[in-house]
């Protein structure tokens, strides 16, 4: 089967996504390779699970439990307080 | 006491104490070495250059120092002050007496080397793509955190940058062509080998290391 987009290319697509808003075509193309590619629809969660993962990483000042933090971590919350 | 911790104290009985702040609490400079690590972390990560992080983490205690006492609000010591840092990163980002022409090829190239074999000539997936499994708890949720932390902490370094000044700062494509001086085309192609890259981190060091366990 000739996929409109290579999965090569709906990778860079799922991508760029996440920065700005894609065309009407890419945007089309992308939805009807997902629909029949199991991989991308995988690559794309992926994707979003780093991305909420790396808000938290990033946002909430709780960045403590790597190696050079790990004695200091008995102040402040846990999770952010929302 | 000094005289900055009367102040503080002071400061702190003229307002109503925040949750984070009981007036039983620790006193600010017991906190600052904590914070220090912590602002370090995010600081070598936004600008992948440890000497300049250490700058950047200093203006930033001292600015803490400063206007501790007539800080308001809510939010924890640890969220105000990376706020603070987040800033100072932003003002060296777009200062133009700093602006940093990002050299892209020989990264381009490790990033590639990386990325590469994930995709036969047709473009299509050489191995089965797996669904991730969401973290079931707390302390795996940690781990996954470490885990990511460690990745975007070895990804070159001016990549590192642009996908900071994305992620972290959250600047727009446009912002990030004119602060690293490259073009969109190239912007978007360092953010996809970047979050790539991650994600076969990820993958390797995360996934494929618990299911091994």
């Amino acid at each position: 089967m000739i996929w409109m987009h290579s999965c090569r290319r709906v990778a860079a697509l799922l991508s760029q996504s996440l920065d700005e808003p894609l065309g009407r075509l890419d945007l089309l193309r992308v939805r009807v390779h997902l629909s029949m590619c199991g991989n991308c629809r995988n690559v794309e969660q992926q994707m979003l699970t780093m991305k909420a993962l790396w808000a938290d990483l990033f946002s909430s000042g709780d960045l403590s439990e790597g190696d050079d933090a790990r004695a200091t971590t008995t102040d402040g919350p846990a999770r952010p307080t929302d | 006491m000094t005289l900055f911790q009367r102040q503080a104290a002071d400061g702190a009985a003229a307002t109503l104490p925040a949750p984070d702040r009981p007036a039983t609490g620790p006193s600010l400079e017991a906190q600052l070495p904590a914070l220090r690590q912590r602002l370090m972390r995010h600081a070598r990560f936004a600008v992948h250059d440890h000497s300049l992080a250490e700058d950047l983490v200093q203006d930033t205690l001292i600015a803490v120092m400063e206007q501790h006492v007539r800080r308001r609000g809510d939010a924890s010591l640890v969220t105000w002050a990376t706020a603070i840092l987040k800033n100072k990163v932003a003002d060296w980002y777009r200062s133009p007496l700093r602006k940093r022409v990002v050299q892209l090829d020989a990264e381009n190239d490790q990033l590639e080397q990386g990325a590469d074999p994930l995709y036969d000539a047709s473009g299509a997936y050489v191995d089965p793509v797996p669904a991730w499994q969401q973290p079931e708890n707390r302390e795996e949720q940690r781990q996954m955190m470490t885990v990511l932390d460690r990745c975007v902490s070895s990804l070159p370094t001016q990549t590192g940058r642009v996908f900071m000044m994305r992620e972290w700062l959250g600047f727009e494509p446009a912002e990030i062509c004119e602060r690293a001086a490259i073009s969109p085309e190239n912007c978007r192609t360092i953010l996809h080998r970047a979050r790539t890259s991650l994600r076969v981190c990820m993958q390797r060091n995360w996934i494929d290391a618990k299911g091994r366990t």
